[in-house]
């Protein structure tokens, strides 16, 4: 009978919680919205957070909640836009993917001298600036080719390259990169290949391909999309109409059409 | 007052949950890469842990003690923290939204930790009163906090180190832990002396 006591009061104690928890799982409840299981069933459940929310769970909510555009993801592509289109009902843009760009040719930047550290771009950066005379390119140790998931980076001949057809958009690679070289750009669209914000003759000094901070591109530009910001030319991906103008008549070719 | 001054930096300093008693070591060497969730970890820890010993005192000296229950002390607290942390999450989800997408997916975490069991039991162990287990709790938190905190800071200068391969990852992390660690027993005393 001594068993008796010890089995009666865990049990007891056990029934409470159970009934607290019950009841607060009731009467405290915050409800979900139908659509945001209907949308979170739609997407692919990548959870990469390409579209800049934490996950397919915080993107659903926030497509639900109207705050964000059912066109964001990138791995689902054209055909989730439409379904999460149809099942809040509200016309979806035109999908376009956005897919990583590396700003640098790289090939043709000088060495200022050799590195033996830890084969990392983070390492090689804090040293002194790095190995490369360009204090703004690609250093090629691979940091966003090791971060990125679906094996869409590799690193040739000392440049980062990407994949678009294998690159999500997630952006983790952009995250990584100590330069900040690497953004997500609408696949297609003319991009500046350079980050050198130094005076033309110095960049002149490090790489044949380095932007000068001319300014042809934005005097061609039809629709006023490129700018130079300190020295070197940027392009606002929302008035870009794609016309490569810029591309074109780029004296070192720093501007270009990444993937085609 | 004082005593309770002593209790509070005897659990931060002397009686580091992490780095002296080496419990809840699993959310120390998990979450503690980045700054911002060491110290959301680290909040959700110490919320629990006051909450914890607030529920299982009264248990345990108005329930199982009187009924000569001591030694099923374990399996109720494992019983009432899980209970307890479900519905603080419940509530939160609740009633602060902001708090709960802070502390979100931490508290799950902390069901079963073992730092906040221990601290209810050695609550029990060394005959604190109330007032004083919801200190030494408090306290417990709060060096589980500054832990995190030293330890992030390290981890932060290990990452951009030139790690010999065999001991990458987990290794160096032990090492680097076990270093800590040592420092914290230079504190020994300390309190003792300056609450004597």
């Amino acid at each position: 009978m001594e068993i008796l006591t010890p089995v009666i009061i865990t049990a007891a104690i056990g029934l409470l919680a159970g009934i607290l928890l019950a009841a607060a799982a009731k009467f405290l409840a915050v409800p979900v919205d139908e659509k945001q299981t209907e949308i979170r069933e739609l997407l692919p459940g990548a959870n990469c957070g390409g579209c800049g929310y934490s996950g397919c769970d915080g993107y659903a909510a926030a497509v639900a909640s109207g705050e964000a555009a059912p066109n964001l993801c990138s791995p689902g592509g054209a055909d989730t836009a439409k379904a999460i289109a149809a099942a809040i009902g509200a016309e979806c843009g035109d999908m376009v993917p956005n897919v990583a760009v590396v700003s640098c040719h790289g090939r043709n930047s000088k060495v200022r001298g050799s590195y033996n550290g830890a084969a990392s771009c983070a390492a090689a950066a804090n040293l002194n600036g790095g190995p490369n005379a360009c204090r703004y390119g690609c250093l090629g140790f691979g940091d966003c080719a090791a971060v990125c998931d679906n094996g869409a980076i590799t690193v040739t001949d000392g440049v980062a390259a990407v994949d678009p057809a294998m690159c999500l958009g997630c952006g983790k690679c952009a995250a990584v990169c100590p330069r900040h070289l690497i953004a997500m750009a609408p696949l297609g669209a003319p991009a500046v290949l350079c980050r050198n914000s130094d005076k033309a003759p110095a960049t002149r000094a490090v790489c044949t391909d380095g932007c000068l901070g001319c300014g042809k591109c934005v005097r061609v530009c039809p629709s006023e999309a490129v700018s130079l910001v300190g020295g070197v030319a940027v392009i606002d991906s929302g008035k870009c109409t794609h016309c490569g103008k810029c591309a074109d008549n780029c004296p070192v070719k720093s501007i270009a059409h990444p993937y085609n | 007052m004082k005593e309770m001054l002593a209790i509070l930096f005897l659990a931060i300093l002397t009686n580091n949950f992490v780095l002296v008693k080496f419990l809840g070591i699993c959310p120390f060497l998990g979450v503690s890469k980045k700054l911002g969730t060491a110290v959301s970890m680290a909040a959700a820890v110490t919320l629990v842990m006051v909450m914890a010993t607030a529920a299982t005192w009264p248990i345990y000296y108005y329930l199982l003690a009187p009924n000569g229950l001591d030694y099923m002390q374990t399996i109720v607290f494992i019983l009432v923290i899980a209970a307890l942390v479900q519905l603080l999450e419940v509530v939160l989800h609740r009633y602060s939204s902001a708090l709960y997408s802070a502390l979100g997916i931490y508290l799950p975490l902390i069901t079963t930790n073992c730092a906040v069991l221990g601290v209810t039991v050695l609550n029990i162990t060394d005959n604190y009163t109330f007032g004083a287990a919801i200190v030494n709790s408090l306290g417990a938190g709060i060096g589980f906090l500054l832990a995190m905190v030293l330890f992030a800071g390290v981890r932060s200068r290990l990452e951009a180190c030139d790690v010999p391969s065999s001991l990458q990852g987990l290794p160096i992390t032990l090492i680097a832990a076990s270093i800590v660690a040592m420092s914290f027993l230079g504190l020994g005393g300390v309190v003792e002396n300056i609450f004597a």
